[in-house]
């Protein structure tokens, strides 16, 4: 038995493209012809598709490859967002991919797969992804992003770090070979984020860094109903179980918690009890809770659009490198999310009667990304927290089991109405049609009714740890899913029992008064108040100004 | 649109005032009247909806208001304009609330001018409970065209006038309402406005102000609303004839566009605050028109600088304001007690200016360019200026 020959296919490879490369540096116009030499049909790789950041100049060099010469390629990324993503399945070069999430492309890649141009091997979170890619997903080449470089190749990936450490890492270190796209290239980089001796070509971009602003949100959009919805958040689940380390999803719902933070919480004595560690992006809508002494730590997976300033004069909150600019590692923040965070909370577009929630829609394969994990409770989790013992005592005592372990909070916070006539509580989730349509082996469920601890909605607060049956469960969720179908279908006095017992808390139950819910209860209520408090350090892109 | 009519049995309510409207006719949103009902044991509810087909949900959510507090002997109207069940709850409640705590001048705390509803604009910056609405909600005078249309009417049609002291000068006041079809002008809301000035004409008073946030004027009645502007720039070139100041104020997010922009700069003094922006066509208009690359719509910072109340301010067609009240009252109040006296040589000096600056800059692409000529040291710095930093800048100008 030989015992290196990927090694040697990976050296033979390198010195194949010898002739196009100046040092580990190959000119734009031969990127085409390197791809060509080094990627061998059947081959699988890695492009780099972030959440946030894309290696465009790659992706469009890879899609101009000639199908009769490089196909059955099997594509692993973490999400597919951009147009030349799905167009080296359309023109034949790759048909098989494993992601995680696919932000803006999920209808193409609904229609390819059904017409068989594609094999989806998996649909993944984040850390599934990247620990397939240690295990038996490890690619041959990488096609990889960063902001800068220095002359030797050493990589400067900076605030959005996000995956490239987690897939460079697999690959370089098991005969794969990295090719890195860059926006700049200096003498002297800020920081070396990538190690030169890790990568094996890069190619200097032409293409703008473009980065959407996927965590902004303009506070003027936050109605009452959401104000009202944060309020018992803070009150009924935060100040109960004394919530210090947790996450928050992206949506409209959770920044008015943020942005009630300074002033509500703050009036109910909260400061320095709840929300001192986040895992979460650099969100604008921290910046006031932050400014006022009551956000300690924030961990991100990634960066955000305008924040870069901001997060660099804030050091003691962000991690930040010894140049003073932020460093985001999404496998390291998910990884936070999954094991070290007391709660997570996020928003949905469905709700069954078991509490399982889903954002799926028919005619489209949207993914996972990293909610799963941020949203489940692990088994395997060992150290506690006076929340999390709180939380696994109301559980083993509803059961009636034995008290061995805590509980994450996993919590969602929907409006019951996503629109007129477009209930969020059904009694079918459409993931189930989506499953048969898919021919997938399961429904596409974002968090398990089985990990979710709370429901919140306008109308008030479901306590699942409270139930005791499956009956109760049900009863608890009609209870507050107001006027939908779900909700009029409610047994009046089940719900009115289970109000008794705790397991159903509507706004008067938690002391709180309609009377008080206004956006004067807002921190900042435009995009101008942050960059006003961030003291102009925040500098919002054009798409959310008015000035 | 669909019409559903309810009577629900309820206990006796409390007194309280009646007359009294909340919310407004935007998408996801709706307003609500609370008017009495002759029969004491139940409540009467007249519901215009534009989505039609939901009249079970509408039944529970109302019976369980109608159990829930004591509404018997009150009508509510509503119009809906495709609110969610949870809105429509809330409203309710809201309406109930208003009708058993608040008077009809209510004092208002909120100093953000740009989160105020236009009734409480008026309230806020008028003396306390001096504010006499004229054609209330209650009176329900509405566009006779929006119904023809299938479309919802509103029941002050989308402005608030009357007469108010200010700093205990008597003066008349108009509010647009930014959600109501863009503060948009139609048959009755035109009327309403140029017959506040013509009243205020009448009544000698010492000032008419005008807190504008509309794009221009309404589609769907377009020629009435032509007509009302044309006779809104009329009635206000009679007041200042007659020594009667007009200050218009546009702080508000829709800005003043067409018609509504032309009456904003026949002011006396104009007040335009860096959200608020003043012009004839609106950015999306001049895209559509001359095409993205003369003009993205899209690219805020460059809409706000080509029409932004930095740059009017800049170019001296407006004065500059801070959307907060106090601030606002003060600047209000000192175009008040410094009125200008209008006349055809001071018209000619202005247009004169107006034709200048239109030579001088006919060649500038870019309102950076004119900041710079203008002796701006930093062009691209003064968008994001502070309220206070830009008003420095102002006066090393001037000096």
């Amino acid at each position: 038995m030989e015992f290196d020959l990927e090694h040697k296919n990976k050296l033979k490879r390198l010195a194949g493209v010898q002739h196009l490369l100046s040092g580990k540096w190959v000119a734009r116009e031969q990127l085409a012809s390197l791809l060509q030499l080094v990627i061998r049909s059947g081959d699988r790789v890695c492009l780099e598709g972030n959440n946030q950041k894309q290696a465009k100049f790659l992706a469009q060099a890879l899609a101009q490859l000639n199908p009769e010469q490089t196909n059955n390629l099997h594509i692993v990324q973490s999400a597919l967002s951009l147009p030349e993503h799905i167009r080296v399945f359309e023109k034949g070069l790759a048909n098989r991919v494993d992601f995680c999430y696919s932000s803006g492309q999920g209808a193409r890649l609904a229609q390819l797969a059904a017409s068989g141009k594609i094999t989806i091997g998996g649909i993944h979170t984040y850390l599934e992804l990247f620990a397939r890619y240690f295990v038996d997903l490890t690619p041959k080449v990488a096609l990889i992003v960063a902001a800068k470089a220095d002359r030797q190749g050493n990589l400067y990936t900076g605030p959005n770090t996000e995956d490239t450490p987690a897939i460079v890492e697999a690959t370089a270190f098991r005969n794969g070979l990295v090719i890195a796209e860059v926006y700049e290239v200096v003498d002297e980089l800020p920081r070396v984020d990538i190690p030169a001796s890790w990568v094996d070509v890069v190619v200097h971009s032409p293409l703008p860094m473009v980065l959407n602003p996927l965590f902004t949100r303009d506070p003027a959009k936050i109605d009452e109903l959401k104000i009202l919805m944060a309020m018992m958040v803070i009150k009924g689940i935060y100040a109960k179980y004394g919530v210090n380390r947790l996450n928050h999803g992206i949506g409209f719902n959770t920044c008015a918690i943020e942005l009630l933070l300074p002033t509500y919480a703050e009036n109910l004595g909260l400061r320095d009890k709840i929300c001192q560690n986040f895992v979460i992006n650099p969100v604008p809508t921290l910046i006031p809770a932050i400014e006022a002494g009551f956000v300690k730590t924030i961990c991100s997976p990634g960066g955000e659009v305008g924040m870069n300033d901001y997060v660099r004069a804030h050091p003691d909150i962000f991690f930040n490198g010894f140049d003073g600019s932020q460093r985001s590692n999404r496998a390291f923040a998910q990884l936070a999310g999954l094991y070290a965070i007391d709660l997570f909370i996020g928003a949905t577009l469905q709700i069954d009667l078991h509490g399982n929630s889903s954002t799926a829609t028919l005619e489209r394969i949207t993914g996972f990304g990293g909610a799963p994990n941020l949203g489940s409770d692990v088994n395997a989790r060992r150290h506690s927290t006076p929340c999390w013992l709180q939380a696994g005592q109301e559980y083993a005592t509803s059961q009636n089991k034995p008290f061995l372990r805590g509980r994450k909070l996993v919590v969602q916070m929907v409006d019951t109405f996503q629109a007129a006539g477009v209930a969020t509580f059904v009694e079918k989730l459409d993931a189930w049609a989506l499953q048969e349509k898919m021919h997938t082996p399961l429904p596409p469920i974002m968090i398990l009714g089985d990990d979710v601890t709370h429901i919140v909605t306008e109308e008030g607060i479901a306590n699942l740890l409270l139930c005791r049956d499956s009956i109760e469960r049900e009863q608890a969720i009609r209870g507050i899913a107001g006027y939908t179908p779900v909700g009029l279908m409610r047994d009046k006095e089940i719900v009115n029992q289970l109000r008794e017992r705790g397991a159903i808390q509507y706004p008067e139950d938690l002391g709180i008064s309609y009377r008080d819910v206004t956006r004067d209860l807002l921190a900042a209520k435009t995009i101008k108040d942050l960059v006003n408090i961030s003291g102009g350090l925040y500098q919002p892109p054009s798409s959310f100004r008015d000035w | 649109m669909e019409q559903l009519n309810y009577n629900i049995a309820s206990t006796v309510a409390p007194r309280g005032v009646f007359g009294l409207s909340i919310g407004v006719v935007n998408s996801g949103n709706l307003e609500i009247l609370l008017l009495q009902n002759a029969d004491n044991l139940s409540a009467k509810f007249i519901i215009d909806t534009s989505v039609a087909g939901y009249s079970e949900i509408w039944h529970a959510v109302l019976s369980d208001f109608a159990a829930k507090f004591a509404i018997g002997g009150l009508e509510f109207i509503l119009h809906d304009s495709g609110a969610t069940p949870a809105i429509v709850a809330l409203r309710l409640r809201q309406a109930y609330e208003t009708y058993l705590i608040a008077s009809a001048n209510k004092h208002i705390t909120n100093s953000h001018y740009v989160e105020l509803t236009p009734r409480e604009r008026i309230m806020a910056l008028v003396d306390e409970s001096s504010f006499k609405e004229i054609l209330p909600p209650a009176a329900q005078v509405t566009s006779p065209h929006l119904g023809q249309l299938d479309l919802l009417t509103s029941f002050d049609d989308g402005v608030v006038i009357g007469d108010a002291k200010f700093d205990g000068k008597e003066i008349a006041i108009i509010a647009q309402q930014a959600n109501f079809i863009g503060g948009a002008v139609g048959e009755i809301n035109g009327a309403k406005i140029a017959g506040m000035c013509l009243r205020a004409l009448e009544r000698k008073v010492s000032g008419v102000i005008l807190l504008l946030d509309s794009g221009g004027v309404r589609l769907q009645e377009a020629n009435a609303g032509e007509i009302a502007i044309s006779e809104i720039i009329r009635s206000i070139f009679a007041l200042r004839l007659n020594n009667i100041p007009v200050v218009a104020v546009v702080a508000g997010k829709n800005g003043a566009f067409g018609g509504i922009g032309i009456t904003a700069a026949c002011a006396d003094n104009l007040f335009i605050s860096e959200q608020g922006r003043s012009g004839v066509s609106g950015p999306e208009v001049i895209e559509t028109v001359m095409g993205v690359d003369e003009y993205d719509s899209k690219d805020r910072a460059l809409v706000w600088r080509t029409c932004g109340g930095k740059h009017r301010a800049l170019l001296g067609l407006s004065e500059y304001c801070v959307p907060e009240i106090d601030k606002l009252h003060h600047q209000i109040k000192d175009a008040l007690d410094h009125p200008v006296t209008l006349t055809l040589d001071g018209l000619r000096a202005d247009n004169l200016r107006l034709a200048q600056l239109v030579t001088k800059y006919a060649n500038y692409h870019d309102a950076l360019d004119i900041w710079h000529d203008l002796g701006v040291s930093n062009p691209e710095q003064v968008s994001n200026l502070s309220d206070a930093k830009f008003q420095q800048l102002q006066q090393s100008l001037a000096e």
